[in-house]
């Protein structure tokens, strides 16, 4: 592998299932979206690359199922991931309401040190559909972003590719802070020296 | 010189062991030695009889030999990256990539991905059906392609073989890379940075050195190209047993607290002789990564001229951890290099005078001394100086091992037959490598055999000895496997070369112009018993079975006969 490494973010989509995560996936990484629906089974992997202020990143996306049944895999899913973006369907209440479970299982599972500062987003999706079908409207999300945190909120259509590229630039933005906002020293050839007359540092031959 | 004797005293003293109970077990195993010869004797002719005994019929096909050899690269080809023979990943716990022999960032970023999500699955599903029980998935079959995984949070890695490996040798393969990173880094450091973050990239941590001698371990491990790893040890410089003696009262007149160990190399990390406590061995895979270390990379060499080889003039401080030894922490190499060709001195010794077409990496001496003391530099280089000018003041000493390293024939009359043999002795875990012939398609038809009999002892050893391997569209003309017990194995297989066969390389210049003579038989043979395995490899002509079971005996005898002069025995012990 070269040396000149892009910096890998790990990025998590959660929500309902069927709010469209995969289509926003699909339409983000591919530029393409399918009327059809089909579960996710598990996760799905996608990358994109992206330049933030000249800076290559790679976005690794991992598409989780919204079912129930695959929810056993939350931790390993979580661990170490770089960013959060929580969707909704704007036409399903339901999806709505189970945004702040999805975060506080988020929060629970990933063992995140700082919840405080950890990002995350929040997508309302399916703007694209009529407005008398829509249930959640732009006020009463942004008065759950506030509740959240004051978390960034964008409103999406994975079918007519509204917004999409606005979103997951700030989903990368704010995951590169993440990234980056722990530095470590070179202090690792000073780790335990070993001694000739200590028995119990020394191999257990 | 007392051969018993010696034996006894490394008996009790090991010089190098090895973590699996079958290796400690045979350490301590009776040895086969001069008392026992006729036994041996008559071991042999027992197990040899049954050779001859045995008539299958020859067939008709071919040694494929034609595979492009492996070698990393970053390529956006899908379909080329899938195709590989041989592939190794090493990822975080969170799934973000550490290391990957092929492919370009590109695509092996969704790869990372599902593997961390697939051994997390079945981790999951081990404990939560053994209730705490951690168990993990090991490896899986998909036609012919093994894929093999380790899972040593906070990292995963996983190998996928089409090379008819069997599973343990991948995971072994698997093993030594994450040794490998633990030897640069340490066990302590690497959980560190993990648990300060999850997502952390390790990447940031591994040096272009670091990544250059991954890619070289990789590319041996697909090639089969480090026979140490292949058969497990260490590779042994032939020299006279008084010359050995003598180099370890000079190392012993030199000890001091400042060093641990202390080890004598000649040209391609052979072994001369080691230094010692009493109270600590050294373990065979510390060393095979250490040399790994100092032999796969270029960071030791000039780097003015286009071939590089080791420095001569400078010295190495170097830490490294030794995962087998204390993977907590390091100790500090002192490593250094020097020519013994030299014309003048040679001169004087009647030897005429250097061979400029010599590479002269080839008699080149190293001597690596460790410490557990950081800030010691100084003390051991004054050691190292000293214990290199009681060797070079030593006409005898110069003489006898400039001719060691260039001289590495058997005597007349041992193996006429065989063009190139290695004798691995389990208790000392050496071996000694008799090479005809440098040319490189040889060169890789041996490593291949030599793999693929090894995986016969290693397939023999795990399952029940009456197992036939299966053959894998492996273009055999004869095989057989006697068995006699667990523990005594012979195996000997029969190619038909054809050179005909290259396969399309991906890489065209990494395709063997010249190539083997088209109606050359191929035998390659296998004897593995508690003390020793041979390997033996015949080029051309049909060979007789009698003729071949009479040359591995010769050959088992004159190894054994000359044990102090093949290996390492106690070493200086201190």
């Amino acid at each position: 592998m070269s040396s000149k490494k892009k910096t890998i973010l790990k990025v998590i989509i959660l929500g309902d299932s069927g709010v469209g995560k995969t289509s926003l996936m699909q339409q983000f990484v591919n530029r393409k979206f399918s009327q059809q629906y089909k579960a996710t089974i598990g996760a799905d992997f996608l990358t994109k690359e992206l330049v933030i202020d000249n800076k290559n990143v790679t976005i690794q996306l991992w598409d989780t199922a919204g079912q129930e049944r695959f929810q056993s895999l939350g931790v390993a899913f979580y661990r170490g991931a770089d960013c959060c973006v929580l969707v909704y369907d704007v036409t399903n209440n339901k999806s709505y309401d189970n945004v702040v479970s999805w975060k506080d299982e988020f929060l629970v599972q990933a063992n995140i040190k700082n919840p405080e500062t950890f990002p995350f987003i929040l997508i309302g999706n399916k703007i694209d559909v009529e407005e008398n079908k829509r249930q959640i409207n732009n006020k009463k999300a942004q008065q759950l972003c506030a509740q959240l945190g004051n978390i960034p909120y964008f409103e999406t259509s994975a079918k007519e590719a509204v917004n999409i590229d606005q979103a997951f630039d700030v989903v990368a933005r704010n995951a590169l802070q993440q990234e980056e906002s722990l530095d470590f020293g070179d202090d690792y050839t000073d780790a335990i020296n070993i001694h000739l007359d200590g028995e119990s540092s020394t191999c257990g031959c | 010189m007392s051969a018993k004797k010696s034996v006894a005293s490394s008996l009790k003293n090991p010089v190098f062991s090895s973590d699996d109970a079958e290796s400690r077990a045979l350490v301590t195993d009776e040895y086969l030695g001069d008392q026992s010869s006729s036994s041996v004797n008559n071991d042999l002719n027992s197990i040899l009889k049954q050779i001859t005994k045995d008539s299958t019929p020859v067939s008709s096909k071919a040694l494929k030999l034609g595979f492009p050899e492996e070698k990393d690269d970053e390529c956006e080809d899908m379909q080329l990256f899938l195709n590989r023979r041989k592939h190794f990943f090493i990822l975080s716990s969170a799934g973000k990539p550490i290391y990957s022999m092929h492919g370009s960032e590109d695509i092996i970023v969704g790869y990372m991905g599902l593997i961390q999500t697939i051994v997390s699955y079945f981790h999951l599903e081990e404990t939560a059906e053994a209730g705490i029980g951690t168990g993990d998935l090991r490896s899986f079959k998909n036609g012919d392609v093994c894929f093999t995984f380790e899972n040593r949070y906070p990292i995963i890695l996983m190998g996928v073989s089409n090379m008819q490996e069997t599973d343990v040798e991948s995971t072994q393969q698997l093993d030594f890379l994450y040794n490998y990173l633990v030897t640069t880094l340490s066990k302590p450091h690497i959980n560190k940075v993990f648990r300060q973050r999850e997502s952390f990239d390790f990447r940031k941590l591994l040096g272009h050195a670091d990544v250059a001698c991954l890619n070289n371990i990789c590319a041996d491990l697909a090639n089969n190209s480090n026979l140490g790893l292949i058969i497990g040890g260490l590779p042994c410089l032939k020299v006279k047993r008084h010359i050995r003696v003598k180099l370890e009262q000079i190392l012993l007149r030199y000890t001091s607290p400042s060093v641990l160990y202390g080890l004598l190399l000649g040209p391609e990390g052979k072994l001369i002789t080691v230094m010692r406590p009493r109270r600590h061995t050294l373990h065979t895979a510390d060393l095979q990564l250490l040399f790994s270390m100092i032999f796969n990379t270029n960071t030791f060499k000039t780097s003015s001229t286009d071939k590089p080889e080791f420095q001569v003039n400078e010295e190495f401080w170097v830490p490294v951890c030794l995962p087998r030894f204390n993977s907590n922490g390091f100790l500090y190499a002192f490593i250094q290099f020097w020519q013994l060709q030299r014309d003048d001195a040679l001169e004087k010794l009647g030897t005429g005078s250097a061979d400029q077409s010599v590479n002269p990496d080839t008699t080149k001496m190293g001597l690596i001394l460790l410490s557990p003391y950081k800030d010691q530099f100084y003390q051991v280089r004054d050691i190292s100086k000293r214990i290199i000018d009681r060797i070079m003041e030593s006409s005898t000493l110069y003489k006898e091992l400039y001719l060691s390293m260039l001289t590495n024939t058997p005597p007349e009359g041992i193996c006429p037959l065989i063009s190139d043999f290695i004798f691995k002795s389990k208790k000392h875990a050496q071996y000694f490598l008799i090479k005809r012939d440098d040319d490189g398609e040889h060169e890789r038809m041996l490593r291949y055999i030599y793999s693929r009999l090894h995986s016969a002892v290693v397939t023999n050893t795990l399952v029940s000895p009456q197992r036939s391997t299966k053959c894998n569209g492996e273009n055999i003309l004869q095989r057989k496997i006697i068995t006699f017990d667990s523990s005594n194995f012979i195996k000997y297989t029969k190619w038909k070369v054809s050179s005909s066969q290259l396969e399309e390389s991906f890489n065209m210049n990494a395709r063997i112009s010249s190539s083997p003579q088209k109606n050359d038989i191929v035998t390659g043979f296998v004897i593995s018993t508690p003390s020793f395995e041979l390997y033996m490899v015949r080029k051309g002509s049909d060979i007789d079975k009698k003729a071949l079971a009479q040359t591995s005996k010769k050959i088992i005898k004159w190894c054994l006969k000359n044990e102090g002069r093949l290996f390492v025995s106690g070493g200086a012990v201190f």
